[in-house]
């Protein structure tokens, strides 16, 4: 009876119905899209980390201070190395990563300092040479750069071509390279001491690279070399994903942000549109107590418009930012190559939540003055 | 459908209803006594701010009295809890009222059907029930209508159908041909009379001395109080 009769009241006022639907998808559809850009970067890390061959990273500190200026010696590495047997490692690879900042992504570069005698696929398993050459020993200390084809497609760079790093420091492009990811293809990759040498780095690097015997062991090994080296910090790839994951965590509180003011617009507007309906009926309201509703039937019937509006809408909202999500990926792959939205199915299901909740939140008012309307005063309202 | 009898009148005792207004109390209606018989129009009259609606709102149980009660059968509406009192509504009472008396989003079969849906009667038989009252009062046809379509005599039957939904005993008609043209009154009085007929007490509010003149009984209420019982009949 209830849900009859709050679906008849919806269908018969239909643009009523469209219209708040359609604040509430709009609402919905702004915070999936908002979301679906944390859900985007989880899946585009994941990959990007799991698709690294290394399963121990070595720094400075923890590995939330890659991005400042390199502080750990090179000579550490001989370090780790006189070690090896002990610990099962395999092979220690330093890496300088700097960052050129630009203010657009056409202009952003992220430099990859290497050693040019260590091949790069035991790091980077997918890494290729697409067109050009990759480095040689050779080019220890030359200004040359091997450079992914997602970032030389992006910035409309060419073998042969140069790549300024400042005004000081220009790289020769030898070669591009593919991966199977996104993020070494969007790297720009240079001989470590060139590199050093152009950002007056010393012979210092921001991380080593440590391949082990036993990948699965990756945890217990890294903890006791961090007992061994306790001036050094280990991380394993689960450990970057965690560092990674709290970052962006971070960002998701500033996207639900965004999106809660959205839904409380939406929640308001459902509010008001089912409160005017209340007063609008209130007459019709108390026919249908005088010929024996009781007040919770008044309550669920407006309660269930409520949910229902929001419901719709819900589904409308997810459907949008289904659309949204994919417009976001067309431009962030132009623009930077990887796909940073991602629609999943827990954010599909938490955003049916959020609707269903916002349908019972806004409607509680509305539903509670409905099912306190007195017989006597409605029947006569407005006559 | 059957006949409706019963034995049993609605009785006012001593009926007074005060509301408090920032000049002061002031009371609607007092020392109202009467018994509503089954079987008979009642015609409660009186010109407007006399108290004839506030004594409805009384007798039908919409709201409660400041002194006296009003029994039926023995029950006394006032002494009902809220949940009772909606069942009894449901059950043993049926109401018409002036104007905007249908559920606007629901067709004219399903306004019908929809206390029958409240009393917990299966859809098939809430659907052959609707369709017989229709019938009986004439407005088979605009089933499928919703009120909005319907003229106001059509609107008018369609209610005094719905009040019948669940057999009631006695049946509230507040102003019922208040905007109504003259021939659709005409129409709605007949419709109620007929009710009547089938043995139910049918107490109508009006102030139309014409109305009126079609009841079994006339109570006269001026400044809240009864004047005297005029048998119309």
């Amino acid at each position: 009876m209830v849900l009859e009769l709050a679906l008849s009241a919806l269908r018969y006022r239909p643009m009523r119905t469209f219209l708040t639907a359609s604040g509430i998808a709009i609402a919905v559809g702004s915070m999936v899209v908002f979301l679906s850009l944390g859900e985007g970067l989880r899946q585009a890390f994941a990959n990007e980390i799991g698709s690294v061959g290394a399963e121990i990273q070595v720094s400075y500190g923890s590995f939330e201070n890659l991005g400042s200026s390199p502080e750990l010696p090179l000579s550490r590495a001989d370090d780790l190395r006189a070690v090896a047997d002990e610990y099962g490692i395999v092979s220690v690879t330093p890496l300088y990563l700097y960052f050129r900042g630009g203010f657009s992504p056409t202009s952003s570069f992220a430099f990859q300092g290497v050693p040019t005698d260590v091949d790069l696929t035991g790091i980077y398993p997918g890494f290729e040479i697409t067109e050009g050459r990759g480095l040689t020993p050779e080019d220890r200390t030359r200004n040359v750069a091997v450079v992914g084809e997602q970032v030389a497609e992006r910035s409309n760079l060419q073998v042969g071509g140069t790549l300024r790093l400042s005004s000081d420091a220009a790289f020769e492009i030898v070669g591009l390279s593919s991966s199977a990811g996104g993020f070494l293809g969007n790297a720009v990759i240079t001989p470590l001491v060139s590199l050093q040498q152009a950002t007056n780095a010393n012979d210092n690097v921001t991380f080593f690279v440590v391949d082990i015997e036993n990948p699965a062991e990756a945890a217990n090994t890294a903890a006791a070399l961090a007992e061994r080296f306790p001036e050094l910090g280990f991380q394993t790839q689960s450990d970057v994903l965690e560092v990674i994951e709290r970052g962006i965590q971070i960002t998701d509180v500033v996207r639900l942000g965004i999106s809660v003011i959205a839904l409380i617009v939406g929640a308001i507007a459902v509010a008001n549109t089912v409160l005017m309906s209340v007063i609008e009926r209130t007459r019709e309201f108390g026919v249908v107590r005088a010929v024996g509703a009781r007040p919770r039937f008044l309550f669920g019937l407006v309660l269930v418009e409520s949910i229902a509006l929001s419901i719709v809408g819900g589904a409308a909202g997810v459907a949008l930012g289904f659309g949204g999500a994919a417009v976001v990926n067309i431009i962030a792959v132009d623009l930077i190559g990887l796909q940073v939205a991602a629609i999943t199915a827990r954010l599909v299901a938490f955003s049916f939540g959020v609707a269903f909740a916002m349908g019972i939140l806004s409607g509680l008012a509305p539903s509670a003055r409905a099912a306190r309307i007195r017989i006597a005063e409605a029947t006569s309202y407005g006559v | 459908m059957a006949s409706k009898t019963t034995t049993h009148p609605l009785i006012a005792h001593e009926l007074k209803r005060t509301f408090d207004t920032p000049s002061g109390p002031v009371e609607a209606i007092r020392h109202v006594n009467h018994e509503f018989l089954p079987g008979q129009v009642t015609a409660v009259m009186g010109p407007s701010g006399s108290g004839k609606s506030t004594l409805l709102n009384l007798l039908a149980g919409f709201d409660d009295p400041s002194e006296g009660h009003v029994e039926y059968g023995g029950t006394v509406i006032s002494d009902l809890p809220e949940r009772k009192r909606a069942a009894f509504r449901l059950t043993t009472f049926g109401f018409v009222f002036q104007a905007a008396n249908l559920i606007s989003v629901l067709p004219a079969a399903r306004n019908i059907a929809f206390p029958m849906g409240l009393a917990g009667v299966p859809r098939q038989e809430r659907q052959q029930r609707a369709s017989e009252l229709l019938e009986r009062f004439g407005v088979s046809h605009r089933a499928s209508a919703l009120p909005r379509t319907l003229s106001g005599g059509e609107r008018q039957r369609v209610a005094i159908a719905r009040a019948l939904a669940n057999d009631p005993s006695v049946v509230f008609a507040d102003e019922p041909t208040g905007s109504l043209d003259r021939e659709s009154g005409k129409t709605v009085v007949q419709a109620l009379r007929s009710v009547a007929e089938d043995g139910r007490a049918v107490i109508m509010v009006t102030h139309d001395p014409e109305v009126a003149a079609a009841a079994d009984d006339i109570v006269r209420i001026v400044d809240g109080v009864m004047d005297e019982n005029d048998h119309a009949g």
